[in-house]
């Protein structure tokens, strides 16, 4: 049975309230941390050519650089115009409470 | 220094310059620098319209004119970090003055934002960026686009077909459907606006709207556009982050009237960077910029040496 769950960061890589990018394979995905919880979302807005990884975080809202559509991290809800498809977001789990680990599939 | 152009694709990102953290740490929002800077903005304008009051009817209207103008052209600087909704934490709160301030200087807020973020996606780029000024193809070009002639010939080619409910095909590419109706209803405000401002000065046979606001506008947009033009003009047309956008380093009270936008290159490395991190953030890149004009007498220079040499 393939290992779902794959290595993509060390917990002491991201510092609180930041956010990210990492990659792995074809995946690049931005990784979040809010208060003391790991979040893994797509990197590339779902609405316009741009990595939300070099846009603003502010609590658990992701605001894109680039035409500042908003999506909430934890569900990859899409907030405000003129983002309208959510974000896909991958689950996070930490393992030997030293390395973060993102489900891909 | 009359540079070459260059098309070749650099995909640098300010991320490879500036570690995350650092600029996670700037990225940070603050309402009391926005408000800092906008009662710096608004001290100039209470302190040179009482000027003005006392001018009228002297030989000292014209300067005082000018004086006051600057500050009401340089509304579009805090309009442009509203548009970016990087000013304020808020977001109602920047599209609040932004719309204020669009209203004042005439710049239609919503089609100003869509511009813009396409003006960043492709700085530089001659055939998609819809803000880029070209670099003066002769000594007479570059008078031309200081006159603002140009300017407004280009807000009235974008007004009148909003006005009418057409969005043009260059325009469509930047401004989504599901935004066009807001494009279409601010022009028909913003004229139902200044017609209601003339009706109402006609009637009451009020010059204030004309003194105060119509004619320093229109008196101190080329002090604007000769700011505007040290931004990109002469600068190589590529994407590469360093070299396609200047900075220019001016005094600290011109700073605090343009709400640091002098670090222009350091604006386009990072839009979601506030205004009040772009002094810090330029002292982070600073020698990796190229093109860098000490004050803006050095970056005209820049422009005019631009100019092919047998059209000076």
């Amino acid at each position: 049975m393939l290992d779902k769950w794959i290595k993509i960061a060390n917990i002491a890589d991201v510092e609180e309230d930041e956010v990210m990018l990492v990659t792995s394979g074809n995946y690049s995905l931005a990784l979040y941390k809010i208060k003391g919880e790991f979040y893994a979302t797509d990197n590339i807005c779902t609405h316009g050519n741009a990595c939300l990884t070099e846009g603003y975080l502010d609590g658990n809202i992701i605001e894109c650089p680039k035409h500042q559509g908003r999506f909430n991290v934890k569900t990859g809800k899409a907030l405000c115009s003129p983002v309208t498809i959510d974000i896909k977001t991958y689950p996070c789990r930490l393992k030997n409470m030293s390395e973060v680990e993102v489900n891909l599939f | 220094m009359i540079k070459e152009i260059n098309n070749k694709e650099v995909n640098l990102k300010v991320q490879d310059i500036v570690p995350r953290k650092i600029l996670n740490k700037m990225m940070k929002r603050s309402n009391t620098s926005a408000l800092l800077f906008l009662c710096i903005h608004l001290t100039y304008l209470a302190v040179t319209g009482y000027g003005l009051y006392l001018a009228i009817d002297t030989s000292w209207w014209l300067m005082m004119s000018i004086i006051y103008g600057l500050g009401i052209v340089h509304l579009f600087s805090p309009q442009h970090e509203f548009s970016h909704r990087t000013a304020f934490k808020n977001r109602w709160v920047n599209d609040f003055f932004g719309w204020t301030f669009g209203l004042i200087i005439a710049l239609p807020p919503v089609f100003f934002r869509w511009e813009h973020t396409d003006h960043h996606s492709y700085t530089q780029d001659i055939e998609k960026d819809p803000e880029l000024i070209p670099t003066p193809s002769s000594f007479l070009t570059y008078l031309w686009y200081i006159t603002s002639v140009p300017y407004w010939m280009g807000f009235f080619k974008s007004f009148i077909p909003h006005l009418l409910a057409i969005i043009p095909e260059k325009e469509a590419v930047f401004i989504p459907d599901t935004e066009r109706w807001k494009v279409i209803w601010e022009a028909r405000f913003m004229l139902i606006l200044y017609s209601t401002i003339a009706y109402l000065s006609l009637y009451y046979n009020s010059t204030i709207a004309v003194e105060y606001w119509l004619l320093p506008r229109l008196i101190a947009e080329p002090l604007m556009r000769m700011v505007r033009y040290t931004e990109h003009a002469g600068c190589p047309l590529n994407n590469n982050i360093l070299e396609n956008t200047r900075t220019t380093l001016v005094s600290a009270p011109y700073r605090w009237l343009a709400w640091n936008m002098p670090y222009h290159a350091e604006h386009h490395m990072a839009p979601s960077l506030p205004f009040h991190a772009l002094p810090e953030l330029h002292e982070h890149v600073k020698d990796k910029l190229v093109g860098t004009a000490n004050g803006f007498i050095h970056a005209h220079l820049d422009i005019i040496r631009a100019i092919p040499v047998n059209k000076i």
